[in-house]
């Protein structure tokens, strides 16, 4: 018997017991459409979630220097000697690195001070960060007001910031905007033209995970930082390279590839770690959620597919195995008529084949519909994924054959005679 | 050879069925005959004889246990079930006592079946599907379901399903035992049509009227072979309805 043959043998047969079909296709549309939906939901949370951590800075490998100077001068004298080879952290070789490695998307470096700022008669002790306009990506922050630090301000070394939304001056009242106020800034006037927003307390709990107590710093170009602001002799040029990677998936790869750049930049290849001018930090407890996270979702969607998978399948066995019983005659006319006992098997398998490939595109229209509610009702994020939907479709027509072939082995096995004597 | 006229070769053939608790019921217990091509030929013997079973085994739908069985030439025994599926297929037409159509599919997609599993074109069998109905006298029927149809049209589709692939053989047990007896003539009728255009048919009966209609009794008893009766000059049907 020729494929289509059987296809038009499976189609009729499902067509004259068109109840039973869909009742057996129940099981099926609803296996497949949880599937869909539950990774729908879980995909849609996946991706909250990672944008979530890109939000937090998971993506970000920090660069820091250590700060050499020791307290005595001795200590400073063998510390300084420890880095003879060593420029410690540059502008620079964060260019080269970043434009080498496909790994790292942008990078902002960091240098930090702690300066008096003054605002007319008032003053507080604040942290003045020079940093280049990546930073704001970098970082993710958004800003409040105004605008943030652009390139003509980093290569003219303008004189002008982006204060913190918590940066408050007891005469800043009185207006409603800092915008267009100046701050003096170790003796130098700075023109304020941004505010960024502030961080909302669920940062709190990722402290740990180096994700910066933002509360009253001044950013201002990284160029006019190192012009102006004092600097130590022996200061390394900037305090801090924050490195942005492409992926999330990417990090712990970046965080090797930046650690060997730096060990070998510095002369420090072979050296012990304690001897290191640097420090290489990632966001381990991110990543560590992250993996966690992927796993509880493998294992639900694993769960959920294999239960359906397994109810699904059993109606398909008990329906499948009803219809065999009852058309035992057929069989008899059949294998009288000269159909060999692998046509039988086709036969019925192509049956349970054609009601688990309905079933799941069914499925998979009922799962969206599903998914849909789930958003509806709960306002949680869902992604439909077509790699779900073939992954269902594909496991019911697996279950088709797996549960289908008991009783179209049966059928096939049936002795004609006897069938035939089946009324 | 003697193969090369005879369609059927069958000596001291032993077919013995196995119950469940296996018990073994004996049901032919040494037979031998001989059928010709273009012969039509009668089983007849009482209930339990072993007529059903013989014509089993002649239509391939059991092993005998026992014995030589030759059909066209082939030797069935040791063949296995796809090469026995296969000689069915090309080899045989069964009629049977209840018709046995599908219920569910046309008069035509009926009679089409066995052309099904010769891997014949869906084209080339309802042609040859459309034929066969019209030489049974039923060109006319062709999109009708077996529940619209009396008993001798639906042994008629079944007649035409056993011919549509033109096998060596007619097989039919107890034909007109459902059917009436006017109308069972008319089968009977169809029969004999179909042995002068050259058939060769067997057909069990335990109705001697109807055996009549053949050329030559075989007469059953106990699983053996009782006898063997030529008919001189067999009946003809009044009611010869064929194309
Ligand atoms: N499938 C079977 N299993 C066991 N015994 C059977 C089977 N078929 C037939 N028999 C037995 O074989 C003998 C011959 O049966 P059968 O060929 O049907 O006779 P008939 O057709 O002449 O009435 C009977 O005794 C019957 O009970
Ligand atoms: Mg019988």
């Amino acid at each position: 018997m020729d494929w289509l043959s059987a296809l038009r043998i499976g189609l009729k047969g499902l067509a004259v017991h068109k109840v039973r079909a869909a009742l057996s296709m129940l099981g099926i549309i609803f296996g497949v459409a949880s599937v869909v939906a539950v990774i729908a939901v879980s995909q849609g949370a996946q991706t909250e979630m990672l944008k979530q951590l890109a939000a937090l800075g998971a993506n970000n490998v920090i660069v820091k220097g250590i700060d050499w100077r020791g307290k005595t001068p001795e200590e400073r004298r063998l510390k300084k000697a420890a880095r003879l080879n060593s420029d410690g952290l540059t502008v620079r070789e964060a260019e080269v690195l970043a434009a080498s490695s496909p790994l790292i998307d942008r990078f902002a470096p960091l240098r930090r001070v702690v300066a008096t700022v003054r605002h007319g008669e008032a003053a507080v002790q604040a942290e003045v960060v020079g940093t280049t306009p990546d930073f704001l990506e970098v970082m993710n922050f958004k800003l409040r007001l105004g605008r943030w630090l652009n390139p003509g301000d980093e290569v003219e070394a303008r004189r002008v910031c982006v204060i913190e939304e918590a940066l408050q001056f007891e005469n800043f009242a009185e207006a409603d905007t800092p915008i267009g106020r100046t701050l003096v800034i170790d003796y130098e006037p700075y023109l304020v033209v941004g505010v960024l927003q502030g961080k909302e307390e669920t940062d709190e709990k990722f402290d740990v995970a180096q994700v910066r107590q933002l509360n009253r710093r001044v950013y201002v170009p990284l160029s006019a930082a190192l012009r102006r602001t004092t600097q130590a002799p022996l200061d390394d040029e900037i305090t801090e390279v924050i490195y942005h990677c492409r992926s999330l998936t990417e990090v712990s790869a970046a965080k090797v590839l930046i650690d060997r750049f730096y060990e070998t930049a510095h002369g420090m290849s072979g050296r012990p770690h304690e001897d290191r001018d640097f420090q290489v930090v990632v966001a381990q407890e991110l990543l560590k959620q992250v993996e966690q996270a992927q796993q509880i979702f493998n294992i639900v969607m694993l769960c959920s597919a294999g239960i359906s998978l397994v109810v699904g399948g059993i109606g398909i066995m008990n329906i499948m195995l009803a219809n065999v019983s009852e058309r035992r005659r057929e069989v008899g006319i059949r294998r009288a008529v000269g159909a060999t006992k692998a046509d039988i098997l086709k036969q019925f398998l192509f049956e349970s084949l054609i009601i688990c490939l309905v079933g799941g595109i069914m499925g998979c229209l009922v799962g969206i519909g599903f998914a849909y509610l789930v958003h509806q009702l709960t306002g949680w994020q869902v992604t439909l994924a077509l790699w779900g939907m073939f992954v269902a479709v594909g496991v019911s027509l697996l279950d088709g054959v797996a549960f289908g072939t008991f009783p179209a082995w049966k059928a096939a096995s049936l002795d004609p005679i006897e069938a035939l004597r089946y009324e | 050879m003697s193969g090369d006229h005879a369609i059927i070769e069958i000596q001291d053939l032993v077919k013995v069925y196995t119950l469940p608790g296996g018990l073994e019921v004996p049901a032919l217990r040494g037979v031998t005959f001989t059928v010709r091509r273009g012969e039509f030929v009668s089983i007849m013997g009482q209930s339990g004889s072993g007529k059903s079973t013989l014509l089993h085994v002649v239509g391939c739908l059991h092993q005998p246990t026992e014995g030589m069985y030759r059909l066209d030439g082939v030797d069935v025994k040791g063949l296995d079930d796809e090469e026995l599926s296969r000689l069915r297929n090309e080899k045989i037409g069964f009629v049977f006592q209840k018709f046995n159509l599908l219920t569910q599919e046309d008069i035509v997609d009926n009679v089409a079946l066995p052309l099904v599993y010769a891997r014949v074109g869906r084209d080339e069998r309802l042609k040859l599907a459309r034929n066969a109905l019209r030489l049974v006298g039923l060109g006319d029927r062709l999109q009708h379901k077996p529940s619209e149809l009396s008993g001798g049209q639906s042994q008629r589709v079944a007649i035409a399903r056993a011919l549509v692939t033109e096998p060596a053989l007619l097989l039919a047990d107890e034909p007109t035992g459902n059917l009436d007896s006017r109308t069972g003539d008319e089968i009977m009728g169809v029969f004999q049509a179909l042995h002068r255009m050259g058939r060769t048919i067997v057909q069990v009966t335990h109705d001697r009227e109807k055996a009549e209609y053949s050329q030559r009794i075989v007469h059953l008893k106990d699983g053996l072979v009782e006898r063997e009766e030529p008919i001189a000059s067999p009946r003809t049907s009044e009611h010869v309805a064929l194309a």
